[in-house]
């Protein structure tokens, strides 16, 4: 931008002054021209005037009627010089004064040349009476060595001088002394004409006196010269404002955008360092969350892992001493047992079944542990199946029991672990068995139905059932809601509920507490959204 | 002829005498050895190395407890399945485990047969002995039964 400007300034000031080179050889063509005119107008006066000197030496000091004839004369002899007046002294210094006959010259233009006449002898004055009119005052020595000069005022045709003036280039003229002084012709376009288009040139007048002349260009030379350049001027000052303008607008815009952007740009970094710290912060808790999680779980398995080891090892080491307790217990009533007294067989049988309940209990305990395992292998079970299979192994446990009423109703099938299912119907049917025992007419019944998400099963029996409120604490592991009437480990049911649970099912029970009980429990369908910690409705 | 010899290890010492007393009860003509321990087993059968001092067609079956201390009955048997001389000896294995992973297992490691302890009830160490009858006399695969059947 600041080149584009340089360059236009350069070039439009080569062409001004390359315009300003021939707009002065024009004026000074004009000058010449208009001097040479000037010169010659002059000289002609001069001559009318010498002519009328001429004249007034062969009359000798004529009287102001004979001057009047004379001047007649040569005015008409010189048809250019229009007016002419002459002063004269004669030798006793009385100044006497010719009269203009014309009757043409105006009487203000009269008075006005009495006034200059009376100036010192040799000033050469100008007697502008309008601006058309040049009149030239020519000093004229006597032949009669008086001191009577003759003031020729020439008067230049106003039409003549415009239209030289505009022939050659409308130019104003200037006449000025030999001193310098100015004499004033016309108002000059001073304030218009610029100094470099004035011009100079000298003026012989026909007396020999050397006058200077200025000539300028008039108004509206001037603007027609000028005015070009000034509106070149001020169309490339204006475009160069506006370009500077814009340029200085654009360079504040730049300066208030990028601050703005700068700005911005300081706001983002800040919000930007302030999420990348919160992210990390949140990446650390996170981390340290997982670490919980992770430890937690760790432990969680570790415990479960060393409460299971536990269980198996307690079981299984406890096993063989209590198993070696029934067993030689056994051996001893059989090989020896005859030769005990009746009370020693009885304290035989009391040992045998206090070690029996001992192992009857481990049993439990390990199908505790082992109900809390992950589903071995889940796979389409029939259920009437092994309800029949589960309720025959549920008798033989307990023997007897063979006045129940058995029946097992249209059992949809399930997708769940075998053994695991077995197990808990061998729980639930042990556990009906158990309850009904010194009832009449026994009767357990085993049922199910099935909707889109899941399985129900239940086992019915027409014992004497539980208080309906503690429902709830049936399935808890050890919880014994009878007395010693009733025999049993405490785990058949929380056998049941764990196994369910692992499943993803639920479990629940039912009674009113006199006519029996309903212990049902679900099973998710493959495919279904069952769903192991939604609660049963039953169950509320 | 001698009678055919079986080897029951267990480190249940009261097993042991239950199943001794069992199988006597059962009048089997059996030669009975008993090993405390898997490594016990392991040097009778001539598996550590050294000469066997049971070895078939005298030595017709081996009965493994599964859970001892240090060579469990896996290990034992895995050695017996390794080992060119043996690897046809009949092995039983006898727990108290009736978990379904360990009778897998067992039979995946090339187990003939699982037997479960049972206690409390009558004739204790019937179940084993009844094994023992059948792996003594009754199976006709191994060479010095298959002669004494005939």
């Amino acid at each position: 931008m600041l080149v584009g400007i340089a360059i236009s300034l350069v070039v439009w000031t080569r062409a001004a002054s390359q315009r300003r080179a021939e707009l002065s050889g024009m004026l000074g063509s004009l000058a010449d021209g208009t001097t040479n005119t000037l010169e010659w107008q002059l000289d002609r006066d001069a001559n009318a005037v010498r002519g009328l000197g001429m004249l007034w030496q062969m009359r000798g000091t004529s009287r102001e009627d004979a001057w009047s004839l004379d001047a007649g004369l040569v005015m008409d002899r010189f048809p250019g010089v229009q007016w002419l007046a002459w002063v004269a002294r004669d030798s006793s210094e009385q100044r006497f004064v010719a009269r203009d006959t014309t009757a043409r010259v105006p009487p203000r233009v009269l008075r006005q040349a009495q006034f200059e006449l009376n100036a010192p002898a040799n000033t050469i004055l100008d007697r502008w009476s309008d601006a058309y009119e040049l009149d030239v005052f020519v000093p004229v020595r006597s032949v009669r060595d008086s001191l009577a000069i003759i003031v020729g005022e020439v008067r230049v045709d106003s039409l003549w001088l415009k239209r030289n003036a505009l022939l050659s280039g409308d130019l104003s003229i200037t006449l000025l002394a030999e001193n310098g002084r100015r004499l004033p012709l016309r108002v000059l376009p001073d304030r218009l004409a610029p100094s470099w288009m004035r011009v100079r040139r000298t003026l012989t007048s026909p007396a020999g006196t050397i006058l200077g002349v200025d000539l300028a260009p008039s108004d509206d030379l001037v603007r027609q010269v000028a005015m070009p350049w000034s509106s070149l001027f001020l169309v490339t000052e204006a475009f160069l404002s506006i370009a500077v303008g814009v340029l200085l607008l654009s360079l504040l815009r730049l300066r208030d955008f990028s601050a703005a952007l700068a700005r911005t740009n300081r706001d983002l970094d800040g919000r930007l360092a302030e999420l990348s710290r919160r992210d990390r912060e949140l990446n650390e808790l996170n981390e340290a969350l997982e670490q919980r999680v992770h430890d937690r779980t760790a432990e969680l398995s570790q415990a479960l892992r060393e409460v299971e080891t536990f269980s198996h090892s307690i079981s299984h080491d406890l096993r063989s001493p209590i198993g070696a307790i029934l067993n030689f217990a056994a051996v001893l009533e059989e090989d020896y047992g005859a030769r005990f007294a009746a009370d020693g067989a009885r304290l035989i049988e009391r040992i045998r079944a206090a070690a029996g309940r001992a192992n009857q209990l481990l049993d439990a305990l390990g199908e505790f542990a082992a109900s809390g395992s992950s589903p071995e292998e889940t796979h389409a079970v029939d259920m009437a199946e092994v309800a029949q299979r589960a309720f025959a192994e549920a008798k033989g446990r307990e023997g007897g029991d063979d006045d129940v009423r058995f029946t097992v109703g249209a059992l949809p099938p399930a997708w769940a672990d075998p053994a695991l299912v077995h197990r808990l119907l061998v729980n639930l049917l042990g556990n009906a068995l158990k309850f009904s025992r010194g009832r009449e007419a026994r009767v357990i019944e085993v049922g199910g139905s099935e909707d889109s998400t899941e399985n129900t099963y239940w086992v019915r029996d027409n014992g004497r059932g539980f208080e309906p409120g503690r429902a709830e604490e049936l399935f808890e592991p050890f919880r014994r809601l009878h007395g010693a009437e009733v025999e049993g480990t405490g785990l058949g049911l929380a056998i049941v509920a764990r196994s369910v649970t692992r499943m993803g099912g639920h479990v629940w029970a039912e009674s009113d507490g006199a006519t029996g009980a309903t212990f049902s429990f679900t099973l998710p369908r493959p495919g279904g959204k069952g769903d192991a910690s939604a609660g049963h409705p039953d169950r509320g | 002829m001698l009678p055919p010899a079986i080897l029951i290890v267990d480190d249940d010492e009261d097993y042991l005498e239950i199943a001794g007393r069992a199988i006597r009860r059962e009048r089997l003509d059996t030669e009975v050895h008993m090993a405390r321990t898997g490594a016990d087993a392991l040097r009778l059968l001539g598996l550590d190395g050294r000469q066997a001092e049971l070895s078939p067609p005298h030595l017709v079956a081996v009965f493994v407890d599964l859970n001892m201390p240090v060579v469990d009955g896996w290990d034992v048997l895995r050695r017996v399945r390794a080992d060119e001389r043996v690897k046809r000896l009949p092995v039983v294995m006898i727990s108290s485990s009736s978990r379904v992973e360990d009778i897998r297992r067992s039979y995946d490691f090339g187990a003939n047969s699982y037997v479960v302890k049972r206690y409390g009830g009558a004739e204790p160490g019937r179940d084993l002995a009844r094994a023992v009858r059948y792996w003594t006399e009754l199976n006709c695969v191994n060479p010095m039964t298959w002669r004494r059947s005939a």
